[in-house]
Order: C-alpha cells, then sequence, then structure tokens
C-alpha cells in the first residue's frame, strides 16, 4: 500500500507520478472507444453499419465534456440541491410510465425528435448520492435500513413497472453498497435477498412464463428452442469465440441470434471477435478502474465523500458484472448494458456524468470547514 | 477520525474482494465455453444452424442436327412472402413497401400463409430489395429454373418433360429422360449458416463440392422432319 500511494495521488499538482483522477479518465475514455469498435463489430451486416457507431463516438465525446463539465462542479452544489434533483429524476421516472415510449417492450424512454432518452439510466448516479445524502438523517442500525431500503422500493417501483428488472437489479446493487459502506448490518442485509427471493416466488407462482424461464436457465437443453433459446445462443457465441476469435468483424453468430448484438450483448459478440484473450482484459481494465477509484475515495475528505465516490465505482462494476454474468450464463437473461461500452446515448452519459461528480466529491474544489467534519455533519 | 477511515478501507475492500470474486467466477465460465467445452458447445449450435444444401448444375441444351436449340433452362427469381405468424398488418405493411418498388406485386396465395408477390424480378430490382428483405425477415426471393422448349406442340411431345428432384432436373419421358445421364450433370453441394428467420447469413456460404454442368445432346433430326412427325 505504502507503494501504491507514492506512485497514486488524488489530484495533478499532489501527484509525483501520475494523478489518479486522470487515470480514471483516460481509462473510461479507452473502454468508451473499445466499446465503440465493439459496436462496429456487432452491427457491420447491417443495412447502415455506421449508424450505430457514429452516434457512440458522439455520444462518447459528449459524455467525456460532460464528465469533466460535472467534476469542476463544487460538490457542495450538489449536495445543496440533492432533494431537488431526487425529486426530478423520480418525477422523470413516474412520466415516463405515461409519456414515455415502449422498446423492447419496456416503457422506459421519453423521445425527443429522434433522441431516445432513457431517465432509470441517468438516475443512477443521482439515486447514489440521495441514497448517501438520505442515508445519513437515519439513526444507524435498523432504522437506517428500513429507510434506504424504503427509498430503494420507491425509487424501483416505477422502473419494475416499466417492466426492466435488470435495472432493477443495479439499483438494489446500489444500495446495498451504500448501506454497507454506511456501516451497515451484515444481518439487515441478508433481509435483501430473502425479500427478493420471496417475491419472485410469489411473482413465479402466478406467472408460468416466469418460472419456465427460470427453468430454461437451470437446464436449457430441456427446451433448447423455447424457453432455453437465450442460454444456448449465449453458450453457442462464446464458444465460436474459442481462445482468439473468429476475427474482427465476425461476430455472425452474435448478429443471427443474439437479441441486440450492440448493447444487451456486447460482451458476447466481442467474445466470438476475439475470443476469451480478447475480452478478458475489458474485464482487468475494469477492475484497474474500481481500483483507482477505492484509491480515490480514500483521498476524499469526509466519510459522506467516501462512500459516494466508492459506491459510484463500485455500481459502475456491479452493472458491468451483470452484464458479463448475464453474457456468460452466470445469470439467467436479462436486459441490461455493459456500461460505458455498450450502445446507448442514455445509459454512457449516465456513467460519465456520475464519475463527473464522483470526481468533484474526491476534489477539493471547496474549502471544507473542518477536517473531522463527519458523515452527518456533512 | 481514524476509527472511522479504517472502517470504511475495511468494508471497501470486503466488497473490492466480493466483486473480485464475482469477477473471478465469470472469467472462469467465459473460460469454459470459450476453450474447455468450446468443441461440444460449437457441434451442437452448427446442427441448428449450418445447413448443408445442393446447387443446380446447369442441364445441357438439346440441339437439332442443324445446331438450332430445342430445349433448353433458365433461370428465375421470383419474391416471395413466407410468414410465419398470419399477421395481416405486417403483410400489408410488407406489401406497400415492397410495390413502391415492384408496383405490380399482389398476393397470390401458394400455401397457408405462402405468398408468391411477384415472379422473375430483374437483378437490379433484386439490388432494390435488398434492405427490405432485411426489415422483413419473411419476405424471401427464390430461384427457380425452369426448362423452356421450342413452342411447337410436336416438338414439345418429343423433347419430353423435366421434374425436379434432389435439387437437380431429371427427365421423366421423351428425349430429355432417354438422355438424361448426358444433359444432367452433378449438383454442387454447399454449407451455409442460417439466422433465427433460416436466411442465409452473409459471408458463411462455403463450397463443398463443385457443379458439373450437363453436356448438350445434338439430335439427328432436324426441327422441321419433327414437326412433322
Amino acid at each position: 500500500m505504502k507503494i501504491l500511494d507514492k506512485y497514486f495521488t488524488a489530484f495533478p499538482g499532489e501527484s509525483p507520478v501520475f494523478p489518479l483522477a486522470m487515470l480514471i479518465q483516460g481509462l473510461l475514455f479507452m473502454l468508451g472507444l473499445w466499446g465503440c469498435l465493439a459496436i462496429y463489430n456487432a452491427t457491420m451486416y447491417a443495412v447502415s453499419p455506421f449508424y450505430f457507431v457514429g452516434r457512440q463516438l458522439l455520444w462518447l465525446v459528449l459524455g467525456m465534456g460532460l464528465m469533466m463539465f460535472c467534476a469542476r462542479i463544487p460538490f457542495s452544489v450538489y449536495r445543496d440541491n440533492v432533494e431537488l434533483l431526487t425529486v426530478l429524476f423520480y418525477i422523470s421516472l413516474l412520466a415516463v410510465l405515461i409519456f414515455g415510449v415502449r422498446i423492447n417492450g419496456m416503457k422506459g424512454w421519453f423521445m425527443v425528435g429522434n433522441i431516445f432518452i432513457q431517465p432509470s439510466e441517468l438516475a443512477k448516479g443521482f439515486f447514489i448520492l440521495a441514497l448517501c445524502h438520505f442515508g445519513g438523517k437515519f439513526r444507524p442500525g435498523m432504522r437506517r435500513f428500513a429507510g434506504m431500503a424504503l427509498i430503494t422500493l420507491l425509487w424501483v417501483l416505477p422502473i419494475a413497472l416499466q417492466p426492466d428488472f435488470g435495472t432493477v437489479l443495479v439499483y438494489i446493487a446500489g444500495f446495498i453498497i451504500v448501506y454497507w459502506l454506511m456501516n451497515g448490518s451484515f444481518w439487515h442485509l441478508l433481509l435483501v435477498p430473502a425479500t427478493l427471493f420471496s417475491i419472485a416466488g410469489w411473482i413465479i407462482n402466478f406467472n408460468p412464463y416466469l418460472l419456465n424461464r427460470i427453468l430454461g436457465y437451470l437446464c436449457p437443453e430441456l427446451d433448447p428452442l423455447g424457453f432455453g433459446w437465450h442460454i444456448r445462443q449465449f453458450q453457442f457465441t462464446l464458444a465460436r469465440g474459442g481462445l482468439w476469435g473468429m476475427k474482427w468483424g465476425k461476430a455472425l453468430w452474435a448478429n443471427s441470434y443474439l437479441p441486440l448484438a450492440h448493447s444487451d450483448s456486447v460482451f458476447a459478440s466481442l467474445a466470438e471477435s476475439l475470443g476469451f484473450m480478447g475480452t478478458f482484459p475489458v474485464i482487468v481494465v475494469m477492475g484497474i478502474l474500481v481500483f483507482a477509484v477505492f484509491r480515490l475515495s480514500l483521498k476524499a475528505e469526509t466519510e459522506f465523500r467516501k462512500v459516494f465516490v466508492l459506491s459510484i465505482g463500485l455500481l459502475f462494476a456491479a452493472q458491468a458484472l451483470i452484464h458479463i454474468s448475464v453474457n456468460v450464463t452466470l445469470m439467467p437473461a436479462t436486459g441490461i448494458t455493459l456500461p460505458v461500452l455498450s450502445y446507448g446515448g442514455s445509459s454512457l452519459l449516465s456513467t460519465l456524468i456520475s464519475f463527473g461528480i464522483m470526481l468533484s466529491a474526491a476534489g477539493r474544489h471547496e474549502t471544507i470547514s473542518s477536517s473531522k467534519v463527519n458523515y452527518n455533519q456533512e | 477520525m481514524e476509527n472511522s477511515t479504517d472502517n470504511f478501507k475495511i468494508r471497501a475492500l470486503q466488497l473490492l474482494w466480493c466483486i473480485l470474486i464475482w469477477a473471478i467466477l465469470a472469467s472462469c465460465w467465459l473460460f469454459y465455453y470459450s476453450v474447455f467445452a468450446r468443441q461440444k458447445y460449437m457441434e451442437l449450435g452448427n446442427k441448428i444452424a449450418v445447413r448443408q444444401g445442393t446447387y443446380y448444375a446447369g442441364r445441357g441444351r438439346i440441339l437439332d442436327k442443324n445446331d438450332r436449340v430445342l430445349a433448353w433452362s433458365e433461370k428465375y427469381f421470383d419474391l416471395y412472402l413466407i410468414s410465419s405468424e398470419e399477421d395481416q398488418n405486417i403483410r400489408n405493411m410488407a406489401l406497400h413497401k415492397v410495390m413502391e418498388i415492384l408496383p405490380d406485386a399482389a398476393f397470390h396465395r401458394v400455401k397457408d400463409s405462402d405468398f408468391l408477390l411477384k415472379r422473375e424480378i430483374s437483378p437490379d430490382k433484386i439490388i432494390e430489395l435488398e434492405p427490405l428483405l432485411t426489415k422483413f425477415p419473411d419476405l424471401k426471393i427464390l430461384p427457380r429454373t425452369e426448362r423452356k422448349v421450342v413452342d411447337y406442340a410436336e416438338v414439345r411431345n418429343y423433347i419430353g418433360r423435366v421434374e425436379f428432384k434432389d435439387g437437380n432436373q431429371h427427365g421423366v419421358s421423351g428425349i430429355e429422360k432417354d438422355y438424361d445421364s448426358i444433359l444432367a450433370g452433378t449438383c454442387g453441394i454447399y454449407e451455409v449458416m442460417l439466422d433465427r428467420h433460416k436466411n442465409w447469413v452473409q459471408g458463411t456460404w462455403l463450397l463443398k463440392r463443385k457443379a458439373i454442368s450437363g453436356n448438350d445432346v445434338k439430335l439427328d433430326v432436324s426441327l422441321e422432319e419433327i414437326k412433322k412427325n
């Protein structure tokens, strides 16, 4: 750790070698470019092969700008307006159920001209901010757990009604991360899977379709052309990739059989083209990014900021791992993007804006009156 | 402060370990399918998607003693709507789009939910239709080979008929039957990957056996003699 401290410090001017903030921004940009290549690879045989990659590149440039802009805004601006931001984002989640458009069976997008905006993606970073803020207001213990769980429940309810269960899963992961970092009890957290399994069991009882999907995940060979179809296709796609991949642009199986090869299945389509040796580095780079965020969180001045900074990094990791786990059939199929790499302006901008706010929280653009400010005081 | 920072660090590291274990598990799964069990899943996948087919060899022509062509084969392309679902809206939308390119296209029911929209499409129209085939996977352009004979009843009887069998034309009566072994040739064999709509995936066509065209047959009678008899 001492050696790492020597080489990784928070911001320019403090660092003798390499500022962490620059490393994080550089890695995000690199992953974004990697994503553009992955999207092009997955849509090469489409009618307009440059349509998706062109738009994604535009979003990436805009997102990088927004990240830098958000990082420059003093963190106190976000913190002081957290109630307003929470209400605004919550209204957008409710409004999309009424005014939104349905895409791939989910009513989760606003349509502005020919641009689609997904509020549940954009709200992720602000949800973490709200959870950190309101969580600190509850007395530690069961009361804090119940309060934060209630906020999460209210937040995910409109998303579950879209229905977008993949995103619900990410928000629940966000709740677990924030609660745990705020000295949450392990025993309280056990209530989360217990509740989730009970609700899932209750829903499955009334919905045989979901039961078949779970059976299809557990034993795809029982119904390879029906409920086991998606799991089977992921397995075949990865197998075609092998160790070194088919060839760049040869994501033929992903293009022909996988749903949304450029967004929800982008990791599998990348695995088909580049093989294990080409996709494993994506996991490694994401790991380095999360570790850099961890190191950065230790530099933050107050506990509130530490929790917020690390939660953003871990939420990014959790979403990435849910996507990868679905794509490698470690988890049942659910639609979720691979942050920064998958196609989608809302997903990309949401991640980069969250990282911008995170960099602001870790920075020292404002004076904190006392270095001994604790979590609840800030 | 010191205690709280240490506590945060410990909890953060615990979460990082969870993430690391999850990442290792996902990587192991990836390795299993890409390397360890690759062969098994490749074979299973190929059973679903890879198909072998035969392609027409080209039947030889039948000439009279003056080298006038009496029978020959011609290839045409027809546009079909082979619908898996009886969805009238999708069908009408597809036809509407097709009619922008082929104004005289119309529904002619072939089977339960299969419709012939237009026979004998020209190559330039096929190129124009290509984007529509991606948008409406139920639209299909299917090749058809027709055996043509000079338009005299006596000649048609004398030359005889052909039928399609195993991807090739075979004579079933008249000269076509008598000289079938010379005229027929050998079908080519190819392998191709199909997508979930059973359309060919671009760039996957693989030649397994080259087709050998049939030879021409020259008769020792002339067209006029056949007409007289």
